[in-house]
Parts: C-alpha cells; sequence; structure tokens
C-alpha cells in the first residue's frame, strides 16, 4: 500500500471509524490508528481495504474492552460521559440529542447504524462483519432506527428536532 | 422492492442522520505515518533476514562439513586397462593364451581357467617348461606302430 493511498484512507474514513470504535471503548482513536498501521503492514492489500478496516477497528474496539474490563461501567455511563460523536453538518439535528439517543441504543443496533449510515457498508458486508446475515443487519438497522426515532420525539417523516 | 428497503417514514430520519459528519478524529497523523512506514519496512526486513538467515545455516552447515571430512584421504583403486600393440600385417595373430592380458592385482575368478594357469605357472615357472620326453614302449608308440604297418 502506497502513503498516497493511506492518506486518503485516512482522510475520508478515519472519523467515521472512530466513531465505529467509540461505541465499544473510551479510546478509539488508538483502536483506529492501530488499524490503519496493521494495514499498513499488509503484504497483500485487500480486497475491501474500507470493509478490512471496520473489521479490525471492531475486533481492536472489543478488545480494548475487555481488557479495560469496564464495560459495565460504560455502558451505564455513556449517555451521560459521551463527547459530542458529530460535527455540525447538513442536518439541523441536535448533535447531543443524537449523541444520547445513539448512545442509549443496544451495542448491536448501533454498530449497524453507524456502519450502515456513516461508514456506507453494504447490509452484506455488516452481516459478514458482525457475523450476521445481511437480512438480519437490515432488521436490526431498522430496529434502531425506530428506536432513535422515538428517542429524538421524530413523530412523523417530515418533522425534525429543532434543538440546535 | 428491494429485499433492504427502508419504509418511508423512516427514510427522513436516515436522511438527517446521514446528513451529520463524525467528529474529527484526533489522530496524530506524523505518529501514524512513522508507525505505518515502519510496518510496511519491517514486512521488507523480514524477507531480507530470512534470506540472510538461511544463508548463514547453509554456509556453516558447508563449513561443518569441511571441517569434519578435510583429515580423510580416499585412495580409490582403479583397473589399468592393459592395450596391446596391433600385429603388424603379415604376421598371424598370436595365440588365445598369448593374447589373454593378465589380469591385475590377483583378481581372478575363483576356479577359472586363467586362476589355475597363474597358480600353475608360478609353481612351475613357464619359461623351463618342455613336454616330457616321450618313453619307448608306451601303449600309444605300439599304437601308432601298429597302425603303420
Amino acid at each position: 500500500m502506497g502513503p498516497d493511498q493511506l492518506a486518503s484512507l485516512v482522510a475520508d474514513h478515519a472519523g467515521t471509524l472512530t466513531l465505529f470504535a467509540r461505541q465499544w471503548c473510551h479510546a478509539p482513536e488508538d483502536v483506529v490508528q492501530e488499524a490503519f498501521i496493521k494495514l499498513a503492514g499488509q503484504s497483500v492489500l485487500p480486497a475491501r481495504p474500507v470493509a478490512w478496516l471496520y473489521r479490525a477497528v471492531r475486533n481492536g474496539a472489543i478488545s480494548a474492552l475487555r481488557s479495560s474490563r469496564r464495560r459495565q461501567r460504560h455502558e451505564a455511563s455513556a449517555a451521560a460521559a459521551a463527547p459530542v460523536w458529530f460535527a455540525p453538518g447538513e442536518s439541523t439535528l441536535d448533535l447531543e440529542a443524537v449523541t444520547t439517543a445513539l448512545a442509549e441504543l443496544p451495542i448491536e443496533q448501533r454498530e449497524v447504524i453507524v456502519a450502515r449510515l456513516w461508514g456506507e457498508q453494504t447490509f452484506e458486508e455488516i452481516g459478514e462483519l458482525t457475523g450476521t446475515s445481511s437480512s438480519t443487519a437490515h432488521r436490526t438497522y431498522l430496529t434502531g432506527l425506530v428506536a432513535l426515532r422515538e428517542r429524538l420525539g421524530v413523530l412523523c417523516p417530515n418533522t425534525k428536532s429543532r434543538k440546535s | 422492492m428491494s429485499e433492504h428497503e427502508i419504509p418511508e417514514e423512516l427514510k427522513a430520519l436516515e436522511a438527517s442522520l446521514r446528513g451529520l459528519s463524525p467528529a474529527a478524529a484526533a489522530i496524530d497523523d506524523r505518529e501514524l505515518y512513522f508507525r505505518a512506514g515502519q510496518a510496511a519496512s519491517r514486512r521488507v526486513q523480514w524477507a531480507w533476514q530470512s534470506l540472510a538467515a538461511a544463508a548463514l545455516v547453509l554456509s556453516a552447515g558447508l563449513g561443518l562439513m569441511l571441517a569434519v571430512t578435510s583429515g580423510q584421504v580416499h585412495v580409490v583403486y582403479v583397473d589399468r586397462i592393459q592395450t596391446s600393440p596391433a600385429p603388424p600385417e603379415g604376421l598371424p595373430p598370436s595365440s588365445p593364451d598369448a593374447a589373454t592380458p593378465a589380469p591385475l592385482g590377483g583378481r581372478l575368478a575363483q576356479g577359472s581357467y586363467l586362476q589355475l594357469r597363474q597358480e600353475w605357472s608360478q609353481a612351475k615357472g613357464t619359461d623351463n617348461w618342455v613336454p616330457p620326453p616321450p618313453e619307448s614302449g608306451t601303449p600309444a608308440r605300439g599304437l601308432r606302430d601298429n597302425l603303420l604297418n
């Protein structure tokens, strides 16, 4: 892998991968950095580097969570202590509300939503990532979206939260 | 209808969420690229190190083999091929017995004609051999005389 390709991957996916890793651990930047370094050390470039990165980040984040042995405390305090996960963009949604609502979802729904919405992974890739079928990933995604809609108070398709 | 279609009531929320940008990752670019370069070069180093280790093992093995076998002298005995000059034209070839090369090293088949002849020659001496004179009054002479008569 050339340095230009690595730099392009970092520029395009580091933020989303960090958000993805943040679903498990408190130091997502370290996990993402290690994933990029592992990718650079591969003798053969994976066929789908982005999907490979998501898998590496997921494995690294879960390992970090296990090693820290603070899963219970992390899950209990995730909603209250989590920093804002998003930067202001085109959406009018409240950043803190979205962060809180997303953090309160079960991890199975969170990882699918982050990989699909911001990681732009297909449901087939998400199924491979999570060890489920694409249909299961799709159902989990819809369930998470419904839960987010309820938490954000979005009652109808055209209603948006105006808290920001 | 697509297998993974999103219901209409969720599409607006999906679009709004997609409009959010993940916060910038606080990754130290310099450290990342430095360690990535290390990882990539480590892969190349591994190949060279393996090659050097293989060459070292091979040279050590050959050196050890040379040190062990240098004090030994191998003597190989090879039978000399005896070539007799061709007889000049006009002369009959010598008798088969005379033309037979004498094997070297005494390597004759046990009980063979050549071995028996060699033993006999050593015991009697071939130069002094003369046929025994015919004895008078032997049955052979009497038979010849009878036939001539």
